[in-house]
C-alpha cells in the first residue's frame, strides 16, 4: 500500500512538470499561452460575437436602440450558448437525459424507505411552505430573462430543482410522479429538435434563428433564443428533480 | 505580488488537478474516489475561465450602464464552454455515485480491497 | 441530404422512445431498426457527393470559423458507413428475446450511443468533438451497467478513468484555446506549425491521453476486459466494432489533420507495439470467451495505431484496412459467440464443445471471422496482413515486422484452439435452441469473403484517403477556401 502511494505521488509530481513546461514562454518561439489577464481580445473569434458582425458588416451596437442585430440578446455568453454554437448544447442536454435516464434504471425506482426517519420540525416545515413558491417564481425569473441578464435555463433549471429538494427535507413521504417528469423531459427535448429541423427546412442549414430579432434589451426579442432557454430550463429542472428523487428514495 | 497575482489562478487550478488525480490513484474509499474526480472537475473548469480575463474588463452583458460594444469586455467564449462542462461533470458524478450505492447494497463494503472487480 | 440529420434523427428517435414503450414489448426495438436503417440510406446517398469534393456543412448559417461546421470527406463517409451499417447489423440481433432486459431503456442508451459516435465523426470543432466524446461515454456508461450484479464493478472502474481522460481532454482544450484563439479544427491546423514546440508536445500528450480511453490503447484500456465479459454480448459487439472505430477516427484527426507532422509518432508506435504484445499474450492464457475476444481486440488495435503511426502513404492504407475488417470480423465474432454462450448458458471455451455441429450457423460464423482475423487467404484479414507486412518491410522496420509476425503465431494459436473445441470435442452440455440468427451472421461473413476476393475498389479509396490524411492542406483548403 505505502509503495504504491509513493508511485502515485511520483508520477504526479512528473505529471506536473511536464505540464509546467508548457508555460515556458520565449516569446521568439512561437505562439505562446498567455499570461493572465493579458489578453488581446482581437486575435481570438470572440471579438466577432461581441461586435456581432459574423455575418454582416460591422455596426454599432447600442442597448435598448439596435433593431434587429445579427443576434438580438444583450448577453453575450447566451447568444453564445444558444445561437451560434447550439450544436454544444444540444449535445449537453442529451448527455443530462443519459444520465437521467441511467440514474432512474440503475437505482430502479424502489420506493423503499425515504433516506429520513420522520418529518423535520414544526419551523423547517413552515418555512419551506413559504420559501418554495419563491424559489419557484425566482428559477423561472432566471429561465425567461436569459437574454437580458446572467443567467438562462440551466441556472434556473437548477434553481427550480433547489426549490424541490427543500420539499424532500421537510416532509418524509413526499413523493414526485416519474411518468409526468418523463413526459416534460421527452416533451422538451423532442421540441428543442423540431426547432432545429424547422429552421433546417425554412433556412437551409440546422438550428438556424428564424424568428425576427427585435430590439436588444426588451423582453420579446432575441428570436427564438427564450423559447430555447424556457426548453431548456423545463427539462433541466426535471431531471434535476428526478435524480434526487431517486437518489432520495433508493 | 506579481508572481501570485499572475500565477494564483492558472497554476492553482492545475494543482486541484494534479491533487484529484492523486486521490484518484491512491483512495481505498469509493466515495473519496467519487469526490476526487469531483475536485478534478473544479480544476478544470477553473482553468478554462481564467484564460479569458482581460485586466480591468467588464462582465460581457449590455446593461443600462454599459450600452456599447466598444467598451472593455471580458472574453464570453470561456464562459459558454464551463456552462457545458460543469453540466457534463455533474452528469458524471450523479452516474457514479449511483453505480456506488448498487456496489454497497450487493457487497456491503466501500473498500476497494475487498471488491475483487476493482483491483487495478 | 443534409448530413446534420445524421445525428438529429436518431436523437429525436431516441427522445420518443420512453413515451412509446408502453405500447409493445418489441416497440423499442423496432424504433431503432428503423432509425439505423434511415442513417444507412442515407449515408448512402451522399456517397456520390462526397467522392467528387467533400461537404462542409455551416450550422445555423454562421460564417466558417465563428460558428460550428460539419464535414464530410472520403474517410469520414467510409467510417460513416461502416458504422451505421454494423449498428443496423447488432439491433437486428438485438431482437432475439433476452428476458430480464428492460428493453427502453437499452435501445434509448443503445441509439443515443450511435448519434454520439456519428457526431465524433462528422464534427469540426474540437471542442464539439469533446462534447460528442462524453455523449458516446456516458451512454456506454449505462450500457455496460445493464447486466446488474457484477457489472456494476467493471463499470464503476470504466466510468473512473473515463473521467479521467475528459478532464485530461479539456487541459488540451484549454492550451490550444488560449494560444491560437480558436477553436475550429482547420484554424488550428493553419497554426500549428507557429506554435511553441514544448507546447506543442505538452498539447499532443494530454490529447494522447485524452482519446486514448476510445482507442484502447494501453495504459487506458484497463477497463477494456471487465467490461467486455461482464455486459450483454449486443453492447460487446457495439463496443468492439463501433466505438474503436470513432476512436481511431479521432486520433486521426488530432495527429494527422491538426497535428501534423510533430514528429511524435515514435511515441504512437512505442505505446501500439505495446498493446499489441500485451494483449496477444493475455489473449493466449484466457479461458474465458468473452475475455479472449477483449484481449485480442485490444491486441489489434494496438497494431492498428503501431501501422498508422510509421507516417507512410502505403503503411496508413494498410492500417485503415486492417481497422475495417477487424470491425466486420470482430462483430461477426461476438455475434457468433454470443449465440453459443446463450444456448449453453456458459462463458467458458471448454463449454462450448462440439457447438459446431448442433448450431451449425453461428458455428460457421465463429469460424469465418476467426480465420479471418488469423489471416487465411479468401478473407479480407488476408489482404490487409500481407499489405501490413510489404510495407513493414519495404520501411525497413524489422523489429516491427517481426513484431507482428509473433503476434499473429499466438493469434493462430489461441483461435485454432476454440476452431477446434468447436467441431472435434464432444457436446456435454443441454442445449438451449433460439431462433435463427441468419441476417447478420451471414451478410457479414459475405462481406468478408467479398473484400477477400475483390479488395481493389476499396483499397483505392483508401489509398486516396490516406494520402488526404498525410498532408492536411486540402482539409484547410476546403473549409477555410484558400490561404
Amino acid at each position: 500500500m505505502r509503495f504504491r502511494d509513493y508511485l502515485s505521488l511520483f508520477l504526479v509530481i512528473i505529471l506536473g512538470f511536464i505540464i509546467f513546461q508548457a508555460f515556458d514562454g520565449t516569446i521568439d518561439n512561437g505562439l505562446n499561452i498567455k499570461q493572465f489577464g493579458e489578453v488581446n481580445l482581437s486575435e481570438r473569434t470572440s471579438i466577432h460575437y461581441i461586435n456581432k458582425d459574423v455575418n454582416n458588416e460591422s455596426t454599432q451596437i447600442i442597448y435598448n436602440e439596435s433593431k434587429n442585430p445579427e443576434s438580438g440578446s444583450a448577453n453575450y455568453v447566451t447568444s453564445i450558448i444558444a445561437n451560434y454554437r447550439a450544436l454544444d448544447t444540444l449535445g449537453e442536454i442529451t448527455v443530462l437525459f443519459i444520465a437521467a435516464a441511467g440514474l432512474a434504471f440503475v437505482l430502479g425506482d424502489h420506493n423503499k424507505n425515504n433516506a429520513f426517519a420522520s418529518d423535520a420540525s414544526f419551523i423547517v416545515k413552515i418555512g419551506v411552505k413559504i420559501l418554495f413558491p419563491l424559489l419557484f417564481l425566482l428559477g423561472i425569473y432566471i429561465i425567461i430573462h436569459g437574454h437580458l441578464t446572467p443567467g438562462g435555463g440551466f441556472q434556473g433549471g437548477a434553481v427550480i430543482a433547489t426549490a424541490i429538494l427543500l420539499k424532500f427535507l421537510a416532509y418524509k413521504d413526499y413523493k414526485l410522479n416519474h411518468t409526468g417528469l418523463t413526459i416534460l423531459e421527452s416533451f422538451a427535448g423532442i421540441s428543442f429538435l423540431i426547432i432545429g429541423l424547422i429552421g433546417l427546412y425554412t433556412d437551409g442549414s440546422f438550428l438556424t434563428n428564424f424568428l425576427a430579432n427585435g430590439t436588444i434589451g426588451t423582453l420579446f426579442s432575441a428570436g427564438v433564443i427564450p423559447i430555447i432557454y424556457i426548453l431548456i430550463g423545463i427539462k433541466v429542472g426535471a431531471e434535476l428533480s428526478g435524480i434526487i428523487s431517486n437518489l432520495i428514495n433508493a | 505580488m506579481a508572481f501570485l497575482n499572475q500565477w494564483a489562478y492558472i497554476g492553482g487550478s492545475i494543482i486541484l488537478i494534479l491533487i484529484g488525480l492523486f486521490g484518484v490513484l491512491t483512495r481505498r474509499n469509493l466515495i473519496k474516489i467519487v469526490v476526487s474526480i469531483g475536485i478534478m472537475d473544479t480544476g478544470v473548469n477553473l482553468l478554462l475561465v481564467s484564460l479569458g480575463y482581460i485586466n480591468g474588463g467588464l462582465a460581457p452583458i449590455l446593461t443600462a450602464t454599459n450600452p456599447t460594444n466598444n467598451l472593455n469586455f471580458v472574453d464570453p467564449l470561456p464562459q459558454a464552454l464551463v456552462l457545458t462542462a460543469i453540466v457534463i461533470g455533474v452528469a458524471i458524478l450523479a452516474l457514479a455515485l449511483s453505480i456506488v450505492i448498487k456496489i454497497y447494497e450487493n457487497n456491503n463494503t466501500l473498500q476497494i480491497d475487498e471488491l475483487r472487480g476493482l483491483k487495478l | 441530404m443534409n448530413p446534420s440529420l445524421l445525428i438529429a434523427l436518431p436523437l429525436l428517435i431516441s427522445f420518443t422512445i420512453p413515451l412509446f414503450a408502453k405500447l409493445h414489448k418489441k416497440f423499442p426495438n423496432i424504433l431503432v431498426l428503423i432509425s439505423t436503417l434511415i442513417n444507412v440510406l442515407i449515408t448512402i446517398s451522399l456517397f456520390n457527393t462526397v467522392m467528387s469534393e467533400p461537404l462542409v456543412v455551416k450550422l445555423g448559417n454562421w460564417n466558417i470559423p465563428y460558428g460550428i461546421n460539419l464535414y464530410v470527406d472520403k474517410l469520414a463517409l467510409i467510417s460513416l458507413i461502416i458504422i451505421s451499417v454494423l449498428t443496423f447489423l447488432i439491433a437486428i440481433f438485438n431482437l432475439r428475446n433476452i428476458g430480464e432486459l428492460n428493453q427502453s431503456k437499452f435501445n434509448t442508451m443503445f441509439l443515443l450511443a450511435f448519434a454520439g459516435i456519428n457526431g465524433i465523426i462528422l464534427t469540426g470543432d474540437i471542442f464539439n468533438l469533446f462534447v460528442f466524446i462524453e455523449i458516446a461515454a456516458i451512454a456506454t456508461y449505462v450500457l455496460a451497467t445493464m447486466k446488474r450484479k457484477d457489472s456494476y464493478q467493471a463499470a464503476f472502474k470504466y466510468i473512473v478513468m473515463g473521467s479521467i481522460a475528459s478532464v485530461f481532454l479539456l487541459m488540451a482544450i484549454a492550451f490550444t484555446y488560449s494560444s491560437i484563439g480558436s477553436l475550429n479544427m482547420a484554424v488550428i491546423a493553419k497554426s500549428a506549425g507557429q506554435l511553441n514546440p514544448s507546447l506543442l508536445r505538452v498539447i499532443t500528450l494530454l490529447l494522447l491521453v485524452g482519446i486514448g480511453i476510445e482507442a484502447e490503447l494501453f495504459p487506458m484500456n484497463l477497463w477494456v476486459p471487465e467490461v467486455y465479459s461482464k455486459s450483454y454480448v449486443g453492447v460487446t459487439a457495439l463496443f468492439s466494432g463501433v466505438l474503436s472505430v470513432a476512436g481511431i477516427y479521432a486520433m486521426l484527426r488530432i495527429y494527422f489533420t491538426i497535428f501534423g507532422n510533430s514528429g511524435l509518432y515514435i511515441y504512437l508506435t512505442i505505446i501500439g507495439a505495446i498493446t499489441l504484445i500485451l494483449g496477444e499474450l493475455i489473449a493466449y492464457q484466457q479461458n474465458n470467451i468473452k475475455k479472449m475476444l477483449a484481449y485480442s481486440s485490444i491486441a489489434q488495435m494496438g497494431l492498428v495505431i503501431t501501422v498508422i503511426s510509421l507516417n507512410s502513404v502505403e503503411t496508413m492504407q494498410a492500417g485503415l484496412f486492417q481497422l475495417l475488417n477487424h470491425s466486420i470480423l470482430k462483430v461477426l465474432l461476438f455475434i457468433s459467440a454470443g449465440f453459443m454462450t446463450y444456448a449453453v448458458g456458459s462463458n467458458k471455451i471448454k463449454d462450448l464443445a462440439g457447438l459446431g455441429k448442433k448450431m451449425p450457423i453461428a458455428g460457421l460464423g465463429f469460424s469465418i471471422g476467426s480465420l479471418g482475423i488469423m489471416g487465411i487467404p479468401f478473407l479480407n484479414g488476408f489482404v490487409s496482413k500481407m499489405m501490413i507486412l510489404q510495407n513493414t518491410l519495404g520501411l525497413e522496420k524489422y523489429f516491427i515486422t517481426g513484431l507482428i509476425l509473433l503476434a499473429t503465431l499466438i493469434e493462430i494459436a489461441y483461435y485454432i484452439k476454440v476452431v477446434q473445441t468447436l467441431y472435434f470435442k464432444e457436446n456435454i452440455l443441454k442445449v438451449k435452441q433460439l431462433f435463427p440468427c441468419l441476417i447478420p451472421v451471414s451478410i457479414l461473413s459475405l462481406t468478408a469473403f467479398y473484400l477477400g476476393v475483390f479488395p481493389q475498389s476499396v483499397i483505392n479509396i483508401l489509398n486516396q484517403v490516406s494520402s488526404q490524411l498525410l498532408d492536411n492542406s486540402n482539409y484547410i483548403i476546403s473549409i477555410l477556401g484558400g490561404i
